[in-house]
């Protein structure tokens, strides 16, 4: 069954002190429904990504809330799955429709994240993580530090490395205008940034955020004629243990290899067909590893490659977080992963405006979206 | 207050790692620590493999840090007080690594 994403809207990201979580919510819901050029009673059922608002405000039940906000009363669905709640309710959204128990369906991840201080996002945050490694207080950078430190030592890298990933995704950012830091930034910038869990400094790790992203996809003929859309190849879940203790390696993230694996098969192409994609850069050596783990870069090379621009706009055959990443475009947890997919609609549909790749009818598009230190990862293709 | 209960149940596992033997696969310094841990930060974490295979994490504690961390390490398992809880709580004793 053929289906499509019609339409997107996406709040800026960033600290949006005037906005709660279902203010931001509310603000995608219906700006998207705008851009899509739909009512209300036109979608059938609504998927909403969010990991936080239980922890951090006591906000659950988002469903009805939605329901009651929106004055509608159709099921709603709250999905979470740590920082791949977003690509995780796009996932259940589209098997919804293939189903068939949809024709039409939205799809909105939003976090509200700067309503308190770090220390408690950063407990927050720890709970994507086991039971022991919560106890010894191993928080996410602390996490990833880990792989970072392991990764740098196997295939003989430096910081340097890792930086240039965060320094091409400021580069991106300057082109989004809804994205968190518009600023560019150098390698320099970033070896010398406060440590945040060695050897991971600030401008090596995603910001704090606010935000709200919407899409909706839809089955239905008559609307795919009449919009713009791009056709959903594929969309692909799997999930690995939540401990790091308990993979087989700190340098590859099995999920994400399993769902790139599982996603390529059933769209019939392979990494080579991307020449767009939207990857997981919760910290720098998240964004090395899903270039050697989603089959772009050979394992190992993803630091040579990197320092060297290769997944730069105007530099190869693949461009690599256009929006900014997570690093630059910012984090709003449950909200990364329907924007990572806004911005392959972009892309594909030439409304990406400064920051425009070349598309045509035959180009493909991947996003990647993981959760926690790679417990689940959900990989989506996309074409014209 | 930390869930006596949850303390209690937890000790089982505490008590069979306490004395096991290990090395060090990877490790970092935290700086950016969640509430319970912002008296002792920053503060060491190790990824250890034990000798029979199982992987924990764990602080490491006793180790005179002008001196570096190595992949390989040896270090042994201990019991410490890493997290404080009110005064007539039970107290959430947990693992740490110190160097053989």
């Amino acid at each position: 069954m053929k289906s499509q994403v019609i339409g997107y809207y996406s709040t800026p990201f960033g600290e949006l002190w005037n906005k709660s979580l279902f203010d931001l919510t509310t603000e995608a819901v219906m700006g998207v429904l705008k851009n899509s050029d739909l009512e209300k009673n036109q979608i059938d059922a609504v998927f909403f990504g969010n990991m936080l608002g239980g922890i951090l405000e006591n906000n659950l039940h988002a469903g009805a809330k939605i329901a009651d906000l929106l004055d509608i009363s159709m099921p709603i669905f709250r999905v979470e799955g740590a920082c791949a709640s977003g690509g995780m309710a796009f996932h259940l959204a589209h098997s919804y429709i293939t189903s068939g128990k949809g024709k039409t369906v939205l799809v909105v991840g939003a976090e509200k994240m700067t309503d308190v201080n770090t220390d408690q996002i950063i407990q927050g945050l720890m709970s994507a993580a086991s039971g022991e490694e919560q106890e010894c207080g191993l928080t996410f950078p602390g996490l990833y530090a880990l792989m970072a430190r392991e990764y740098l030592r196997k295939y003989s890298y430096t910081r340097e490395h890792l930086a240039s990933v965060s320094v091409k995704n400021h580069t991106h950012a300057a082109l989004n205008p809804l994205a968190q830091f518009k600023n560019q930034i150098t390698i320099e910038n970033v070896l010398t940034s406060s440590s945040v869990a060695d050897p991971l400094g600030v401008l090596d790790c995603s910001p704090v955020s606010d935000g709200a992203s919407a899409v909706v996809i839809t089955s239905d003929s008559n609307l795919m004629k009449k919009h713009k859309g791009i056709t959903i190849l594929a969309t692909e879940i799997a999930t690995d243990s939540i401990s790091l203790l308990r993979r087989d390696s700190l340098t590859e993230i099995r999920a994400t290899q399993e769902a790139a694996s599982k996603a390529f098969s059933t769209a019939h192409i392979a990494p080579q067909d991307i020449s767009i994609a939207e990857v997981h850069d919760c910290f720098s050596i998240a964004e090395l590893l899903a270039m050697e783990d989603l089959g772009f870069w050979k394992k190992g090379e993803a630091g040579k490659q990197a320092l060297q621009f290769e997944s730069q706009r105007e530099k190869g055959m693949l461009t690599v977080n256009t929006s900014g990443g997570l690093k630059a475009a910012g984090h709003p947890v449950g909200a990364t992963g329907v924007k990572q997919i806004g911005e392959v609609y972009l892309q594909l549909t030439h409304q990406a405006g400064a920051r425009q790749i070349k598309c045509d009818n035959t180009t493909f598009g991947l996003t990647h979206n993981v959760g926690g230190s790679g417990g689940t990862a959900v990989v989506s293709l996309f074409g014209v | 207050m930390i869930s006596p209960v949850k303390v209690w149940r937890r000790q089982k596992t505490i008590r069979d790692l306490l004395g096991k033997k290990g090395s060090v696969v990877s490790w970092t310094r935290i700086f950016t620590p969640p509430p319970q841990f912002r008296h002792i930060a920053p503060y060491w974490t190790v990824l250890v493999e034990l000798t029979n295979k199982q992987r924990i994490c764990a602080q490491l504690v006793d180790f005179d840090f002008h001196n570096e961390i190595t992949k390989g390490m040896k270090v042994v398992v201990t019991l410490r007080k890493l997290r404080e809880s009110v005064s007539d709580d039970v107290i959430p004793y947990t693992i740490a690594c110190r160097p053989v």
